[in-house]
């Protein structure tokens, strides 16, 4: 057992995957280097995808991406309400960031999201957003008033949010890979072949898809609440 | 695992670089797409609108000629009608006067023919009368007596035919 405990912690470790040899040597983390390779595949294939569009859609391919950015679009639309029209295009780019990162497990690499680096640089991200998104609609008078609603008394709670949030942000999601990851690989332990095949579909594209979702979800109605 | 350190800082970078390439190689293109579509779309359909009032407008105008040159048919058909009968009418007339006339020219020449027919027989009548007379009164009365028996004759004929 102590031999598993010190193989998952393995597992778990960050590391290094090169480094650069500027300023005396830049580590690049391995969550980060696998984060550039989800960004250049996102932007090829989104690249080909919207590829000499038609304004008359000629093919299928078209047809696709648009209903795919449609209901993105109409998804977020919904909860941000029209002032929120804005942020639509950052949280397309996060889900599809963190959907990618919770599936890449399945092509043998580290899904960045078990770094907690990248969730809870996500979670800041988002109560960044979060509150430009208040003070944008609200100004700046508007935006510092809005602590003391509904009742002056709950002050300190509203600022108490803006950490509580993204902290429930990043560590949900964090959470829920490495929980993920340590139940997948003890059932991997009890028996390693077929067994997994039902849970891998469950905690490594049902949580992962879901979690991405909940992130986003989260944040756009975060961001409602503090545009209203 | 758990640690946090400065390699946040490459999560943000990473999804901000992230966000900047979707936004020009996915959300722009297909919004631009979207929007041409849509502009397009409107102006078919203002073109289609514009198109259906001028339609609407020649239709209206077509009805009222319609109309019109119904009207003027009307009135052409009446007023040919109405010469026709004028014509028939004079015709009417014309061809009544003729047949009188040619009633009246047919009696005049029966007439004549009669008081020619008359006048023969007359003059065949007093020649038998004559030769009778000759022929009673033998070869006595001179040709001035046989003369004026003959005319008293005539004249005696004349007035029993109550001429």
């Amino acid at each position: 057992m102590g031999n598993l405990a010190e193989e998952l912690m393995a597992e778990l470790e960050c590391e290094t995957a090169f480094t650069i040899p500027v300023f005396g040597g830049l580590a690049i983390p391995e969550s980060v280097a696998v984060t550039w390779l989800i960004v250049a595949v996102l932007v090829i294939v989104s690249a080909l995808l919207t590829r000499n569009l038609k304004v008359v859609p000629a093919t299928k391919r078209q047809i696709f991406v648009e209903f795919c950015v449609d209901k993105a679009e109409g998804f977020f639309g919904e909860i941000l309400g029209e002032h929120g029209k804005r942020y639509i295009p950052y949280l397309i780019a996060a889900v599809l960031y963190i959907g990618c990162a919770n599936l890449i497990g399945l092509f043998g690499l580290k899904p960045p999201t078990k770094d907690l680096n990248v969730t809870a640089g996500l979670a800041i991200m988002s109560i960044m957003l979060i509150e430009y998104a208040g003070l944008h609609k609200k100004g700046a008078k508007g935006f510092l008033k809005s602590f003391a609603q509904p009742m002056a008394v709950i002050t300190p709670i509203n600022i108490l949010e803006i950490i509580i949030k993204p902290l429930s942000l990043c560590m949900r999601l964090f959470g829920n890979v490495l929980g993920a990851f340590v139940v997948m690989e003890l059932i991997k332990i009890i028996m390693p072949a077929f067994l997994p095949i039902p849970f891998s579909i469950y905690f490594d594209i049902f949580d992962g898809l879901i979690q991405a979702y909940v992130f986003v979800f989260l944040t756009s109605l975060f961001m409602k609440e503090s545009m209203e | 695992m758990l640690t946090l350190n400065w390699n946040i800082i490459w999560t943000f970078v990473n999804l901000i670089v992230l966000f900047l390439l979707l936004k020009k190689f996915l959300f722009r293109p297909v919004k631009n797409i979207m929007a041409e579509r849509e502009n397009m779309l409107n102006r078919q359909l203002e073109d289609a609108r514009e198109k259906e009032k001028v339609a609407a407008g020649k239709l209206k105008e077509a009805q009222s000629l319609l109309k019109n040159a119904d009207e003027k048919a009307r009135q052409k058909a009446a007023a040919i009608l109405e010469e026709a009968e004028k014509r028939n009418n004079t015709l009417i007339v014309q061809a009544q006067e003729e047949a009188d006339k040619i009633l009246a020219d047919s009696q005049k020449r029966a007439d004549k023919e009669r008081e020619k027919l008359l006048s023969d027989s007359r003059d065949e009548i007093a020649g038998i009368a004559l030769s009778a007379a000759k022929r009673l009164a033998g070869a006595h009365i001179s040709q001035q007596e046989e003369r004026r028996l003959f005319e008293q004759l005539l004249s005696e004929a004349g007035g029993n035919n109550g001429e």
